[in-house]
């Protein structure tokens, strides 16, 4: 080959890195941005769901002992939103939601003695409970969908990175306490869009 | 009479209320009170025969520490079976502050309830936002017994109004009646009880402190006993010490005994949120000298020092110094000796018709009821 055909496929082979590392790169800072986004909406959405629960305990719903356990717990989940312990507090919420709320019956029995402001109070709950759910799942689905992109040997080879933290699984159990949730949807319809949109 | 007594925590854990709740039921008993005890358990839990189970303790986070309650729909519907299948004459509830079937049993019901107020904690964020929930319940008790200077303080401060004191009760003799064999080991031997992986005991101020006190009794060996892992309390001991330190972990009533009746001196470093320190009775009955933290709880029982020497709470250097003093200090079993007088009135003989007599005041009759 000729020195000019050798700078041509030089060229054409580094051109074509270039892209490729441009590309990946590209994606990776969007699934970063995205990441991002679905962190600080998962916050959110916890942050909600204990002022809610503490709404509920203080208005008078839920029995003295309850409510006392209700108003600590919402306000140990509340300081520990990005600390270490986050994951921890949330789980210890919920528990305290299932034991306070009991079974079907006795929210179904809850529902029934609940004024309208109570009613309203109650539903707050259930859709904030129904919103972490969501906001849980989208938020461990693009911690898995990065994970896999930053395995990649490109990502690793050539840094793509850089010093983005390693993400992780917010691993929390988020089931509310039966029949809270009004309506029993499935998380797949109209709701997804909007989220993402 | 008929006493519905209710304990708040759940005895799967030993703790000083639980273990007063059931000595002052089986004392009372023996008085010709009948007594009923419902507290937070499951249906299979053994259990003696006069408690009533309320449901399964769930652990929650309170005030900085996890206890063993109940609440929810299941401890409701219990604790309303129980108050109306009991039919008693006072309902006795113990720390009805704390979020259990003490304050479910108050909130439901109608006849003479009493309190008996353990915790020396004051007021929390979570009982300030619920107080207008609480305050119906609170209001209906005729009568509340503090179990130390302390707790009256506190009930005084946060909740106005005053209580009588009524100590918590020990089986004297349990201790009394075991021979001291302090110097017996040939070694100069210290000892720690209490769940020592919870920083408010104290461990780390006593492993602090031990250094200066090693130099000077080249043979010290510190005992530590109480609920928790051996593993992590050998974990908390700095390597120098290793070999002075022996963790040895849970221990039964008796070895507690034994333990007390071995020791040259018996140390409570705790650093607060104690409102009694049955312990330090427990020591004192055994005849063991005692060094403590001179949080309030512990100064009132060792009466400023009568009865036992005290150091500047928190401070390794103070305990160090105390430590010292005390071992080297000839007259420190005299001290032990009349310490071990005086926690008689601690006894159970002493401490349950008190109480009795509170039931009858409350009820408006005097001895024949």
């Amino acid at each position: 080959m000729s020195t000019l055909e050798w700078i041509l496929v030089v060229g054409a082979v580094v051109a074509a890195i270039t892209v490729a590392l441009s590309t990946t790169a590209g994606r990776l800072d969007r699934l970063h941005i995205r990441l991002a986004t679905a962190q600080a909406s998962l916050d959110r959405q916890l942050l909600d769901r204990s002022t809610c629960l503490r709404n509920v305990a203080v208005g008078g719903v839920l029995d003295p002992a309850s409510a006392l356990v209700a108003v600590e717990a919402a306000d140990a989940s509340r300081a520990a939103i990005g600390k270490s312990d986050q994951a921890e507090r949330e789980t210890a919420l919920s528990e305290v939601m299932r034991t306070v709320f009991g079974d079907a019956e006795d929210v179904d029995a809850l529902w029934a003695a609940a004024d309208e402001p109570q009613a309203e109070l109650l539903a707050d709950l259930g859709d904030a409970c129904e919103r972490v759910q969501l906001a849980h799942r989208f938020h461990d689905d693009l911690v898995a969908r990065t994970q896999r992109m930053r395995r990649k040997r490109i990502v690793r080879w050539a840094r793509l990175a850089g010093y983005a933290p390693w993400p992780n699984r917010m691993d929390f159990d988020d089931t509310p306490p039966p029949h809270l949730v009004a309506h029993e949807r499935p998380v797949a319809s109209s709701e997804m869009g909007q989220q993402q949109g | 009479m008929r006493i519905g007594m209710v304990c708040p925590y759940s005895f799967d854990v030993p703790g000083g209320v639980q273990n007063h709740v059931l000595d002052l039921s089986r004392t009372l008993g023996g008085l010709g009170v009948e007594v009923s005890v419902l507290a937070p358990a499951a249906d299979d839990d053994d259990l003696p025969d006069y408690v009533t189970p309320a449901g399964r303790a769930v652990p929650v986070r309170y005030n900085g520490a996890v206890a063993r309650v109940s609440f929810g729909p299941m401890a409701m519907a219990r604790t309303r079976r129980w108050l109306r299948d009991g039919r008693f004459d006072v309902l006795h509830v113990h720390d009805p502050a704390t979020p259990s079937v003490s304050l479910v049993a108050l909130s439901l019901s109608s006849g003479v309830s009493i309190a008996t107020i353990h915790t020396s904690i004051g007021r929390s964020r979570a009982l300030a936002a619920t107080e207008s929930l609480l305050r119906p319940a609170m209001e209906k008790l005729s009568a509340r017994i503090t179990v130390s200077r302390e707790a009256h303080r506190v009930v005084e401060q946060y909740q106005g109004g005053d209580s009588v004191i009524i100590p918590n009760g020990l089986y004297v003799d349990d201790f009394d009646a075991v021979p001291r064999s302090a110097g017996t080991t040939g070694r100069t031997e210290l000892l720690f009880l209490g769940r020592f992986e919870e920083a408010r005991k104290g461990l780390p101020v006593l492993l602090g402190a031990l250094p200066p006190v090693v130099d000077r009794f080249p043979d010290l060996r510190l005992v530590v006993a109480g609920a928790g892992d051996p593993k992590v309390g050998s974990a908390m001991v700095p390597e120098g010490l290793r070999h002075h330190v022996e963790v040895v972990g849970r221990v039964s009533d008796a070895e507690r005994a034994q333990l007390l009746a071995r020791a040259d001196v018996y140390v409570a470093p705790n650093t607060g949120g104690e409102s009694f320190g049955i312990v330090l009775i427990e020591a004192m009955a055994a005849g063991a000298p005692v060094v403590a933290s001179d949080i309030r709880a512990f100064a009132d029982v060792l009466e400023n020092g009568r009865l036992g020497a005290l150091f500047a709470n928190e401070d390794p250097g103070a305990l160090a110094k105390t430590l010292i003093s005390t071992l080297e200090d000839r007259a420190r079993q005299a001290r032990a000796d009349l310490a071990r007088r005086e926690v008689r009135r601690y006894d159970w003989s002493v401490v349950a018709p008190q109480v009795v007599r509170v039931y009858e005041t409350v009820l408006g009759g005097g001895s024949v009821g």
